[in-house]
């Protein structure tokens, strides 16, 4: 009597190497979270990104320089910035398309507005002169020759993005960066209240990817470091309209934390069922061959080989044995003493019977099915006429056996 | 350690509260559940009796035989200081069909309970028990300890001898050979018994006259002696079995080697009862099995003990070594009973060759099972359409080739013994008969 089960001791003691291993997994994978340079959400130009969509770069340097760059996530709170400081820049990026198209006059007050890729609904609301035009599919760096201080400075820039055209011309507007047919990657037109708004066509001009090639940072430097405060907006969902109004609102608070007890439940069933109460017990099974695989494999092959001559060579030997051994004659009589015999014994001609059980070559399957009825016939012919009392009325008196 | 089913749904109560209570962060609401149920669970496991202080015995038979059931009670003594609250699995492989295969106890301290398992094993060999696994339940029956503790046992499942209710009426004609009966049947063995008066009915061939001169009675009259005769006694019979790859097929669900077993008994029952001497060698390539120099009463225990585990194995058998094999048990004219499958030349031929070898010596009986299958499908009714009339003629090819293997068995010396699994071991014990009848052993 020996238990088999390893004790809790025994267990911890032998996986214990694997635990080590694992708790050190963990501690690594947390250190490397907590310590970790890697960026945040990967919001495109966050003011504190560090991947290629962002623009911390760009931020840094606007600090260093004695910018204050504010960054916002809301109408709201960029119009308190606003109202703290009347003076600011505001930047805004709403690459989703979260404001919505009535909400963008709100901007209008601020002293200079950077517009980046924006959309035709901000153009409409904040700069009427301004108006998209397409796609500036152009990859490399375009000329800026205008009278924009900035794009002076910058000379070229990689203008690869969303173009804009001056439709008022009435209006003052300044279009940088030409890329034919009328169309800028910069554009600069007055507000009423006498500030500016710039539309950029590329957000590349700011990222963290593109701001150090060609002039893109003194670009960005320009329209942005004007001011000593700079209003960093990026539209989020809070902008949305109804936005106040969350999933969790409509939901009862104890929701989720039901699915969670669902789901430990759950767990805790799959331990329940799944234990297994001792160890499965192996048996050798034997294989289970039936004897007559072998006729039945051969009746097959003969089948699908349509050797109809063999199978019919086969039916005839069967009959003529049984019929010889009916008919008393000894086992070493030829074919042609039992037709002879069996001629006689049912007084009919022996050609037919010749042709039966020798001459005839089956043609086909239904040949076949018809010889091996002939056959079964015949034999019980022969049984008949040889025992008459055992099929009454079946035709010829006893005579001895032949 | 396990939970159980009422450990799940006190998780899935916790339900309950979380939606009553008007809490204001339901979170801490499931945490405090969780804590509670999984402290009661772990005070519950804390409370169990521990499996491993049982103290186990099985009373497992040496031997059963096939179809019938054997009782292998499992004792089991609480010899913690809990009360031990068990679900209790005496494992068996499937083939032992133990039932109850789970049996629930609860055992106080010190004391004793019996789980009475009962094995009806459906197939002959040796089955080996598993360990037994107890899972102790807390008070509470949230969780459980749970532990395997090997007891080993060993469960012999003979060969069932069905072909034993041949016997009576075998041996009643093995009497009647004797001249043992009571009816006016002489005996008709060759070997001389004695000398008795003659009485009304006896052959007059065996009067003996010169014993009739020597006779007077009392009274002066003359009577006749007539000699009596009675069977050989004292012969040899060697059993050998095929435990090659023919024997693995099936006839009639049956492995071949199982009917194979069925022949040796009632051959072995009926041999030692005439006074013979019975041995039994299972053979393929080495031998498997072998039964020498036991009589009386211990022999057919001894042949069921050695057929019990042997399996068939899948390898061409090796008949040249036969007749050294049987020159090994006995150097005298023997009955040499070859129990296997001659129902096909090629793989008939290795006992072809080696037969003449064992037929100069010895009266050699050879037995084959014969597939009923292979008969019904020749016969005329089932010949109906294109797959029965060529299955009809593989079958008569099969019958053939039969045919022409036992007619090569008897022109070597052989007699030959074919039946259905059912059929053959009261066949063989009929040719037996008939052969010490004849006084041919």
């Amino acid at each position: 009597m020996t238990v088999t089960t390893p004790t809790v001791r025994t267990t911890l003691r032998r996986s214990l190497f694997w635990i080590i291993v694992a708790a050190g997994a963990i501690v690594t994978a947390v250190v490397l979270a907590l310590v970790g340079t890697a960026g945040g959400a990967g919001v495109p130009l966050g003011a504190d990104e560090a991947g290629p969509d962002g623009a911390r770069a760009l931020v840094r340097v606007l600090e260093q320089h004695g910018v204050a760059v504010e960054p916002t996530g809301s109408l709201d709170d960029t119009l308190d910035a606003l109202d703290d400081d009347p003076g600011a820049t505001v930047l805004a990026y709403d690459p989703d398309l979260l404001l919505p198209g009535d909400a963008w006059p709100g901007l209008a007050r601020a002293h200079a507005i950077v517009l980046v890729d924006p959309a035709a609904a901000a153009l409409e609301a904040l700069a009427p002169a301004i108006a998209p035009a397409g796609v500036i599919d152009d990859a490399g760096a375009v000329d800026g020759s205008c009278a924009l201080p900035a794009a002076q400075r910058a000379g070229r820039i990689r203008a690869a993005g969303h173009g804009y055209r001056i439709v008022d011309d009435g209006a003052g507007a300044t279009g940088c960066f030409g890329a034919g047919d009328g169309r800028y990657a910069v554009v600069q037109a007055p507000t009423a209240s006498g500030g500016t708004v710039t539309a950029v066509g590329s957000p590349h001009v700011l990222d963290n990817d593109g701001v150090a090639l060609t002039g893109d940072a003194a670009l960005a430097i320009g329209l942005l470091g004007a001011d000593p405060h700079l209003v960093w907006y990026l539209p989020t969902a809070a902008d949305l309209t109804g936005g106040d109004i969350d999933l969790s609102d409509l939901t009862p608070g104890w929701l989720s934390p039901v699915l969670v007890l669902g789901l430990l439940a759950g767990v805790a069933a799959a331990l329940w069922r799944g234990r297994r109460l001792g160890a499965l017990l192996v048996e050798p099974l034997p294989v289970v061959v039936r004897a007559s695989e072998t006729m039945a494999g051969r009746a097959r092959l003969y089948a699908r080989a349509g050797a109809r001559g063999r199978a019919a060579d086969a039916l005839r030997i069967g009959t003529v044995g049984r019929v010889a051994s009916a008919l008393g004659l000894p086992r070493t009589a030829s074919v042609d003493d039992v037709i002879r015999a069996t001629a006689a014994l049912l007084d009919a001609p022996e050609a037919p019977l010749r042709e039966l059980l020798l001459d005839a070559r089956p043609a086909t399957d239904r040949d076949l099915v018809a010889l091996s009825d002939d056959l079964e016939r015949l034999e019980r012919r022969v049984a008949a006429a040889v025992r008459p009392g055992a099929t009454p009325g079946a035709g010829r008196p006893t005579e001895p056996k032949l | 350690m396990a939970v159980t089913g009422r450990f799940v749904a006190l998780v899935a109560l916790g339900a309950v509260p979380l939606v009553a209570l008007p809490a204001a962060s339901s979170w801490l609401v499931l945490l405090g559940w969780l804590g509670i149920v999984v402290a009661l669970a772990a005070l519950d496991l804390a409370l169990a009796a521990s499996p491993r202080r049982v103290r186990i015995t099985r009373a497992v038979p040496d031997a059963v035989r096939l179809g019938e059931t054997a009782r292998a009670p499992l004792a089991l003594v609480n010899t913690g200081r809990r009360m031990l609250r068990a679900l209790v699995r005496d494992a068996w492989p499937p083939s032992a069909v133990a039932a109850p295969a789970r049996a629930r106890l609860t055992i106080p301290p010190g004391e004793r309970r019996v789980v009475e398992t009962r094995l009806t094993p459906f197939r002959r060999g040796e089955r080996t028990a598993g360990a037994v696994s107890i899972r102790s339940f807390g008070p509470l029956a949230l969780a459980a300890r749970q532990a395997s503790i090997e007891v080993p046992a060993r469960l012999r499942v003979l060969p069932p001898f069905e072909s034993r209710k041949h016997l009576p009426s075998r041996l009643a004609r093995l009497r009647e050979l004797d001249g043992a009966t009571p009816l006016l049947v002489r005996g008709a063995g060759t070997e001389f018994d004695s000398l008795r008066d003659y009485v009304r009915g006896d052959d007059s061939r065996s009067i003996d006259w010169r014993a009739s001169a020597r006779r007077r009675t009392p009274d002066g009259r003359e009577r006749l002696v007539v000699r009596t005769w009675r069977p050989e006694r004292d012969r040899r019979v060697v059993i050998v079995v095929d435990s090659g790859r023919m024997s693995a097929a099936r006839v009639d669900n049956e492995p071949r080697l199982d009917t194979a077993f069925e022949c040796a008994l009632l051959l072995a029952a009926l041999a030692t009862r005439a006074g013979d001497r019975v041995d039994l060698v299972v053979w393929d390539r080495r031998v498997r099995g072998r039964v020498a120099g036991v009589a009386g009463a211990d022999l057919l225990h001894r042949m069921v003990t050695t057929m019990a585990p042997i399996e068939p194995e899948l390898i061409e058998t090796d008949w040249r070594a036969v007749p050294g094999l049987v020159r090994a048990i006995t150097t005298q004219r023997a009955l040499v009973v070859l129990l296997t499958t001659a129902d096909a030349p090629g793989s008939s031929r290795s006992l072809l060759a080696t037969l003449p070898e064992l037929t100069m010596r010895h009266a050699v009986v050879v037995a084959t099972v014969a597939d009923p299958d292979v008969a019904a499908a020749a016969a005329g009714a089932s010949r109906v359409d294109r797959a029965s009339v060529y299955r009809a003629a593989a079958a008569e090819r099969a019958l053939l080739d039969a045919a022409r293997v036992a007619a090569a068995l008897r022109q070597s010396g052989a007699e030959v013994v074919t039946g259905a699994p059912h059929d053959l071991p009261p066949a063989l014990a009929d040719r037996y008969l008939a052969l010490k009848a004849a006084g041919r052993l």
